[in-house]
């Protein structure tokens, strides 16, 4: 309880802006010059947000929401309906790709923009931008519970039951598993392409080590860990799992051995994590419905916290200055103004 | 958190037991309640306030292998997503394949921490076929773990089968689960809140259904009461199956003339006294002996009884009178005359029961120490857990006025102090439901935690 003590002296963070959408948000993306960000609602709307004013600047229906992706180009959106469909920045349909049968519930765009990659049920589809279907891996052990490319796009990674996935743009390649006795539930993979993450139903974290394959877990949370980051260097990586975030330290040798860093500070389970693009600032919320930002090179407090009116449901940092959005169950979007942040 | 828990069904039984009929009564009936049904098998239904979400089963096991943490992936990824919408659902249906092990399902709501935050176990309804399960219940394990964990037990198909089969049926499940409510059905034609609202995993509700303890497992098979005249009687015997039988034979008490529960009981107690040995031709006399007759050598064999007072003598017998060909005799003047009994009564022997899934049944009056029985349920579960399909309880706990109810699923416990006893008589319950559960171990490791 020395955690909630103290954060009655955290600053509280101003807002830049608030909106609000009227659902239950489930996914958020930014445009890839950060200029605008899409909201999809489990109720099936879709609305596009001016990401320096607040201002909605577009609302669309489609079908309840599992995920979004903003390409360099445009919005892929995987529905409840088992359809992913593409849209304009301007809130136009441009197309729905072939329905795939279960839930899309994973959409995400190459880093340069050239195929779209989307898992429904056990099976990941890559399809060219224009649409077409480029490939479909097997179907993986168990529905598909996290989809991620690589930051040079040349793998993407699948988490499911039994391991994680490495496919690479080859037709007829053979993936590189990362084997894993149980299920897992997240994945994050370093922006130095060199660890893969996974936090696992049974209340571990597991990650790889890609040049050697060497892997460990590291397990006793008291929850799901679920919420993952990498920070820019990927030196830390946090996790969620408990009502403490836990930093495990990669620099040097690794953490193995080592006890993770923990930053007290929310009276719940972490339910999201996200470090700055470029910053060390590291934010965090929880089912308190609170938002703390933290400076974890610097100390073990945050430097600002902010209430949720509700469960938090999405976080994002703007990479070009030092805000951070919140999307709440209730459909309340705002944007919190971090101040005194020196991080560099 | 915040606002209360949605209720959840499970809905399990095999292929063809009728899931998919009481599924579109439960929907097409005019309850008031938002369901969303989770589907599991071919066939999809629309019907108005409901939703339909087909899914696979997908089973989870654990890093550590360890099997009460089995969980349904799917149930996980799809509820969590249904909480999310606006239109909120009154109640939660899964219905599981034919051949589901329901306990992953189970275990989701209690080992998965968001999914323990937003939903509670009502209870799980299995469907039984009352003509075909005969086909399934000896070989299929998964129709044996359907039955053991069914809260409730809808005895479905009931005009296919005579009213004797019926009760044959229904014997056979409650001799399996003695928890469980059954309800007979033609068509699934059963009230609604009797299978949606049934608190089976409700502490404060644990053991408001009486369970149907089973028929007391004796260790004879039969008792007949006979009036004797003072004088020597004759037990005679054919050849038989065994080369011994054991036997008791004592007075009826005063004024009685039927042999009452009171008095199998302390037979019950004195066949588990130290026997005595008796070859044919020796004599048995009436009174608290446990006699063991030696029948090895071929043909009749006769054990002469003295009776010392004429009056009613009730003879209890290991195996029945006609594997044995047994009678009881006398000789007179005029002849031999074979008496017969002036009451009989047959037991279900322990011998004859189902082995692999069975409920256990333990009632004990005396209080019960806290930390003893927390010691030895504790490892009992981490034992034998994996066997142990559900339990129930109510303890008398030395020391409190309150009732300490408690249940398990396989190796997940969950125990409360509930209300106060008042006036009400203080026991000790327990019931088991699990494959090979061993009565005697069982009741002793009870018996050794009183206070």
């Amino acid at each position: 309880m020395l955690g909630v003590s103290r954060t009655a002296e955290v600053p509280r963070l101003a807002s830049n802006w608030r909106a609000t959408i009227d659902d239950y948000p489930t996914a958020l993306a930014a445009s890839r010059d950060a200029g605008m960000l899409v909201v999809g609602t489990s109720g099936g709307l879709l609305v596009g947000i001016d990401a320096a004013s607040g201002a909605v600047t577009w609302r669309q229906e489609c079908g309840g929401v599992l995920a979004v992706s903003f390409g360099p180009e445009s919005i892929a959106v995987g529905g409840q309906d088992g359809r992913t469909r593409i849209y304009a920045p301007t809130g136009a349909l441009l197309r729905e790709l072939p329905a795939t049968g279960p839930w899309v519930e994973h959409v995400a765009w190459s880093p340069n923009g050239e195929y779209l990659a989307t898992a429904s049920g056990k099976v990941v589809r890559l399809w060219h931008a224009d649409g077409r279907p480029f490939l479909e891996t097997h179907a993986h052990a168990s529905t598909v519970t996290a989809l991620q490319w690589n930051r040079r796009g040349t793998e993407l990674a699948a988490a499911c039951y039994g391991g994680a996935y490495l496919w690479e743009l080859d037709a007829g390649a053979n993936p590189r598993r990362l084997p894993f006795q149980g299920s897992l539930i997240s994945l994050a993979w370093s922006p130095d392409d060199r660890f893969v993450a996974c936090g696992s139903q049974d209340c571990s974290v597991h990650f790889w080590r890609l040049p050697t394959g060497r892997d460990s877990e590291m397990s006793g949370y008291p929850q799901k860990p679920k919420a993952l980051a990498w920070d820019a260097n990927s030196t830390m990586l946090a996790t969620g799992g408990a009502p403490s975030v836990c930093l495990w330290d990669f620099s040097g040798k690794g953490p193995e051995g080592s006890m993770p860093k923990e930053l007290a500070a929310h009276g719940a389970a972490i339910v999201g994590l996200a470090f700055h693009p470029r910053k060390a600032l590291l934010a965090s919320t929880a089912l308190d419905r609170m938002l703390c930002v933290w400076e974890p090179r610097k100390g073990a407090q945050p430097i600002g916290r902010a209430n949720l009116s509700d469960r938090p449901e999405c976080l994002w940092w703007h990479p070009k200055d030092t805000s951070v959005v919140t999307a709440d169950a209730s459909g309340e979007i705002a944007c919190w103004r971090v101040e005194g942040a020196r991080a560099s | 958190m915040n606002g209360s828990k949605v209720p959840v069904t499970v809905l399990t039984g095999f292929l063809g037991s009728g899931k998919t009929t009481l599924l579109n009564r439960i929907l097409s009936e005019n309850h008031g309640k938002r369901i969303a049904v989770i589907e599991n098998e071919f066939g999809e239904i629309g019907i108005d306030q409901a939703l339909v979400i087909n899914a696979d089963e997908e089973i989870f096991e654990m890093n550590n292998g360890c099997i009460c943490c089995t969980v349904r992936g799917d149930l996980i990824r799809i509820l969590g997503n249904l909480m999310k919408r606006r239109d909120k659902f009154d109640h939660i249906l899964v219905e599981t394949t034919g051949m589901a092990d329901p306990g992953p399902v189970a275990q989701t709501f209690f080992v998965d921490d968001e999914m323990r935050e937003m939903f509670k176990l009502d209870g799980i309804v299995t469907m039984v076929d009352a003509k075909h399960v005969w086909l399934h219940i000896d070989e299929s394990s998964e129709c044996k773990e359907q039955i053991a964990f069914g809260d409730v037990i809808v005895l479905n198909k009931a005009d296919l089968v005579t009213p004797e089969q019926l009760d044959q049926v229904e014997k056979r499940i409650r001799s399996m689960n003695a928890l469980a409510r059954v309800h007979r059905s033609v068509a699934a034609d059963v009230p609604v809140p009797a299978v949606l609202d049934v608190g089976g995993f409700d502490l404060s509700r644990a053991l408001e259904v009486k369970p149907t303890f089973l028929e007391p497992e004796y260790p004879f098979e039969w008792a007949g009461v006979f009036e004797l005249d003072e004088g020597t009687h004759a037990l005679v015997l054919g050849d038989g199956p065994d080369p011994s039988m054991s036997l008791v034979i004592r007075p009826m008490p005063a004024g009685t003339r039927n042999l009452t529960e009171a008095e199998d009981e302390a037979v019950a107690r004195l066949y588990a006294t130290e026997e005595r040995r008796v070859e044919p031709g020796m004599v048995l006399a009436p009174g608290e002996t446990h006699w063991v007759l030696r029948l090895a050598t071929k043909g009749a064999k006769t054990f002469p009884i003295r009776i010392s007072s004429a009056g009613l003598y009730a003879l209890y017998t290991q195996h029945l009178p006609e594997e044995l060909s047994l009678s009881l005799r006398q000789e007179t003047a005029a002849g031999v005359s074979v008496h017969a009994p002036a009451f009989t009564k047959t037991y279900a022997a322990a011998h004859t029961h189902d082995a692999s899934v069975s409920s256990v049944g333990i009632r004990l009056d005396g209080a019960i120490d806290e930390t003893k029985v927390n010691k030895w349920l504790s490892k009992l579960l981490r034992e034998q857990g994996t066997d142990i399909f559900r339990m129930k309880g109510i303890l008398n706990v030395a020391g409190s006025d309150a009732r300490f109810v408690f249940q398990a699923v396989h190796m997940l416990f969950d125990a409360r102090e509930d209300r106060p006893w008042g006036d009400a008589p203080r026991a000790s319950e327990l019931v088991f439901i699990g494959r090979s559960l061993d009565r005697d171990a069982l009741e002793r490791g009870l018996r050794a935690c009183l206070a």
